[in-house]
């Protein structure tokens, strides 16, 4: 009885957790991207929106702190180096190239939620 | 460095905690899943501890699930008699009163010298000393040594006791293999004072007919019945 109870009570911990770990991504890489989307926007029309970026690098800081948690780590890095990467070009105005490094970065941000979803092709 | 002493700490925390959970057949005599288990265990608990780029929960939640299977198969193994069988399989006679079963070595894989080696690190020399050998589902050999009794030329028959009853229910492939009778059984324990076979905890028989009787939080019983059954063991 007693192990069957730790049995139910580490499968509910599991099955909620993972599912508090779908919402959690999906909510934060959704506020990310809209962000995101918006600053590409403006980059490709060859306006400055470094205020914008660093913005939205600063809560992305915060918010890393939990994500590691969930994401590997490489993973997480690789998204430090091409928001920084992307705010260095705006302020020199290579917009071409901060355009491409953020939709390089939106790209990946697309992909991660998606990388840790319930699906059959993840499983397998 | 502190980094990996810690992430290592809490995986050994886990770790232990769920061998502790898994019970004390975990760490000496494994059944087949219980050793997939332990291999999958080592090979998962390593992996966070030392790449410091894989989030530690990724390893726990692995580890948190091989112990929900190895508790939803100990489960299953305990509640219905076949996938018991499909998931421990049965203890093999490999010596009965017939000699060494030679089918049965040649299914298990096992050499002659090997079931020889066995028989000297438990302590015999020679075949004939042994009423019974078994293969354990565990991988270990038990064997059953033969009892000469003074002033009889022969030695008695040793009894291989059979299991018939645990937690409350038949071992319906032991009962049908010897012929026990389910309603001789069912008089005996009322007899013995359990009112239902829920009752009974443990009941073993063996070749003379000796049963052994365990009421639910009571002391065992040891009754001499002389039945055996319809068919020779």
């Amino acid at each position: 009885m007693r192990s069957t109870i730790i049995l139910l009570g580490v499968l509910a911990l599991i099955l909620a957790s993972s599912y508090l770990e779908g919402l959690y991504l999906k909510s934060k890489f959704g506020y990310f991207e809209e962000n995101l989307a918006k600053i590409i926007e403006k980059t490709d029309k060859r306006e400055d929106d470094s205020s914008s970026l660093r913005e939205l690098l600063k809560w992305w800081k915060g918010e890393k702190l939990v994500m590691h948690a969930f994401v590997p780590h490489n993973e997480i890095k690789d998204i430090d180096g091409m928001m920084v990467k992307a705010e260095e070009f705006i302020e020199e105005d290579c917009f071409i190239l901060a355009s491409a490094e953020l939709k390089k970065l939106l790209d990946l941000i697309k992909s991660l939620p998606e990388n840790y979803s319930f699906s059959f092709g993840n499983i397998f | 460095m502190l980094l990996i002493f810690i992430r290592t700490t809490i995986i050994f925390a886990i770790l232990f905690l769920i061998i502790r959970l898994m019970g004390k057949r975990q760490i000496g005599e494994m059944q087949p899943f219980e050793f997939v288990i332990t291999l999958l265990i080592a090979e998962l608990a390593c992996i966070p501890m030392a790449d410091l780029s894989t989030p530690i929960g990724f390893g726990i939640i692995a580890i948190l699930t091989l112990f929900v299977l190895h508790q939803v198969l100990t489960i299953g193994e305990k509640s219905c008699v076949f996938i018991g069988r499909l998931i421990s399989s049965k203890p093999s006679i490999i010596i009965d009163s017939n000699g060494i079963n030679y089918k049965e070595l040649k299914h298990l894989n096992i050499s002659l010298n090997e079931l020889q080696e066995n028989l000297r690190i438990a302590g015999y020399c020679n075949f004939d000393e042994i009423e019974y050998a078994l293969l354990e589902t565990n991988g270990k050999f038990s064997f059953l040594k033969k009892q000469p009794s003074e002033g009889e030329k022969k030695p008695p028959k040793t009894p291989l006791p059979v299991c018939i009853v645990e937690e409350g229910k038949y071992k319906e492939w032991e009962l049908n293999k010897l012929g026990l009778d389910k309603d001789y059984f069912e008089k005996l324990f009322k007899e013995n004072g359990a009112k239902s076979l829920k009752e009974v905890e443990v009941a073993t028989i063996d070749s003379n007919g000796k049963v052994y009787f365990q009421k639910k939080n009571s002391k065992y019983k040891v009754i001499e019945t002389g039945y055996t059954g319809r068919r020779p063991w």
